[in-house]
């Protein structure tokens, strides 16, 4: 009797802290939520300076090592990954005519318009990408640049290809890439066709990305490129590619459509990426930011890699 | 120094390496693309010979560290990882003592439950990480990873918490 009784004590005791534990958690979490760059975000500023150097060694010892590992483990996604990489080489191939000359007249216009291409002359640092997610419910990468070299959070990076998210915590030597497949990525976009501005959301991994509010009388269509609408105060200037239209839904009882799409950049197996040094108050477009030599050979060197 | 004291240190340096191996190693041996989350496998494993409110504490703390290096939410692995201790803890009479592959299939099966806890909690914010198909690969993956990972941490564990081995015969 008295053993049972020491023992539904102790199990209450156990619940009460468990609640308690529960409860601290919900607090955690809800003032890391509602707040900005508080407590929180200068803890993990600070363990990212100090895991910098740590991972970005393991990165080149255990990369090579990695690459294998995963040949073996996943040899038929690699083959079949290979094989829709081809096919796209051959379509890419055949659009890049058409790029060039889509290119040279939205030159030509911009230059009609004495309108200045101000995503052309935003700075650009170039970033070594230092190691993967360590959680597979992460959509960050982490990249060998922190504030000495510029860079604040908010900031867009991308690559050749288009827009894969934004800054999202800095250290002095580090920072995180928040991918646009993250679903707390937001921003503002605009249909190319139409110049109708939508929200676009990231949805998780390997998932396209949504775009939102656009009304049910503009016409859309699969295809259609979705670029940055660089509304005011937007940390994205206008004009970055973010991706293309696969799908899209009308919702007759909201009026609005919802709108899939593919992002433009390749979002696997990234090693530099471009972080625009845009500050959305700024009066004129920052000075373009020279790359290192070093960089670049580095850059070269890993593009001629085969 | 007591044995308290002994019990926590080792504990402490045990969980501060499987960290380093985790925001270091580990991202770069995938399997079937996903993360294995050490952390996760060493807190369902010590939870086994804990008490209950010493399991869900040990989690909690662990989890605030893995937080740390995390963009999620602060405070999620450590409500997860909390809750999970727990369970280990409560489950502890009845299987920590018995043979390894009981041990390690436990270790599987709450490690698969925790994933599956963290992407509810998600859901439960409005932070959809992973699609349904996603969360049963990461669950599965956890689950593989964990037997092989929990029959190796075994030993450690047990020096860890000074546990002296004994066989358990038929008549006990």
């Amino acid at each position: 009797m008295v053993l049972r009784r020491s023992t539904t004590r102790r199990s209450r005791s156990s619940r009460f802290r468990l609640a308690l534990l529960v409860l601290t958690s919900i607090v955690l979490i809800t003032l890391d939520v509602r707040t900005e760059g508080g407590a929180i975000d200068t803890a993990r500023s600070a363990v990212l300076d100090a895991l910098g150097p740590l991972r970005s060694n393991s990165t080149r010892l255990f990369e090579p090592v990695g690459g294998a590992w995963e040949a073996v483990t996943s040899y038929d996604d690699l083959e079949a990954q290979n094989a829709l990489l081809r096919a796209k080489i051959a379509e890419l191939q055949s659009s890049v005519l058409e790029v060039g000359e889509i290119e040279r007249e939205r030159k030509s216009l911009l230059a009609l318009l004495g309108a200045r291409d101000r995503v052309a002359q935003v700075g650009r640092r170039t970033a070594r990408v230092i190691d993967a997610p360590i959680s597979n419910y992460q959509r960050t990468l982490e990249l060998d640049k922190g504030s000495r070299d510029g860079i604040a959070v908010g900031m867009p990076v991308e690559t050749g290809a288009g827009v894969i998210g934004r800054i999202s915590n800095v250290s002095i030597t580090r920072s995180q890439v928040e991918l646009l497949t993250d679903p707390n990525f937001d921003v503002g976009v605009r249909m190319v066709r139409s110049g109708d501005d939508g929200i676009a959301s990231g949805r998780g991994h390997n998932r396209e990305l949504e775009v939102s509010f656009i009304e049910l009388d503009t016409v859309v269509i699969p295809g259609e490129t979705v670029v940055s609408s660089g509304f005011q105060g937007s940390t994205f200037p206008e004009g970055l590619l973010i991706g293309t239209v696969v799908d899209v839904v009308p919702n007759a009882v909201q009026g609005t459509q919802r709108i899939t799409i593919h992002p433009a950049a390749d979002l696997d197996r990234l090693r530099w990426v471009q972080v625009l040094l845009f500050y959305p108050d700024a009066p004129e477009p920052v000075i373009v930011d020279r790359i290192p030599e070093d960089e670049i050979e580095d850059v070269e060197s890993e593009g001629s890699a085969p | 120094m007591n044995l308290g004291a002994i019990i926590t240190s080792r504990l402490g340096a045990l969980f501060a390496t499987i960290f380093i191996l985790q925001v270091s190693v580990v991202p770069h041996f995938r399997l079937g693309g996903y993360v294995i989350d050490l952390p996760l496998i060493l807190v369902v494993l010590v939870g086994l010979h804990l008490s209950p409110q010493n399991g869900s504490l040990t989690g909690f703390l662990v989890g605030l560290m893995v937080d740390l290096a995390l963009e999620t939410p602060f405070g999620m692995t450590a409500l997860t990882f909390s809750l999970i201790g727990f369970a280990a803890g409560s489950t502890s009479p009845h299987v920590a003592e018995r043979n390894v592959i009981t041990r390690a299939l436990t270790v599987a099966l709450l490690g698969a439950t925790a994933t599956a806890l963290f992407a509810g909690f998600g859901v439960l914010i409005g932070l959809e990480y992973v699609s349904r198909r996603e969360l049963g690969d990461i669950a599965l993956v956890t689950a593989v990873a964990a037997i092989p990972i929990a029959t190796l941490l075994s030993p450690v564990v047990r020096w860890s918490l000074a546990l002296r081995s004994f066989p358990i015969t038929a008549d006990q």
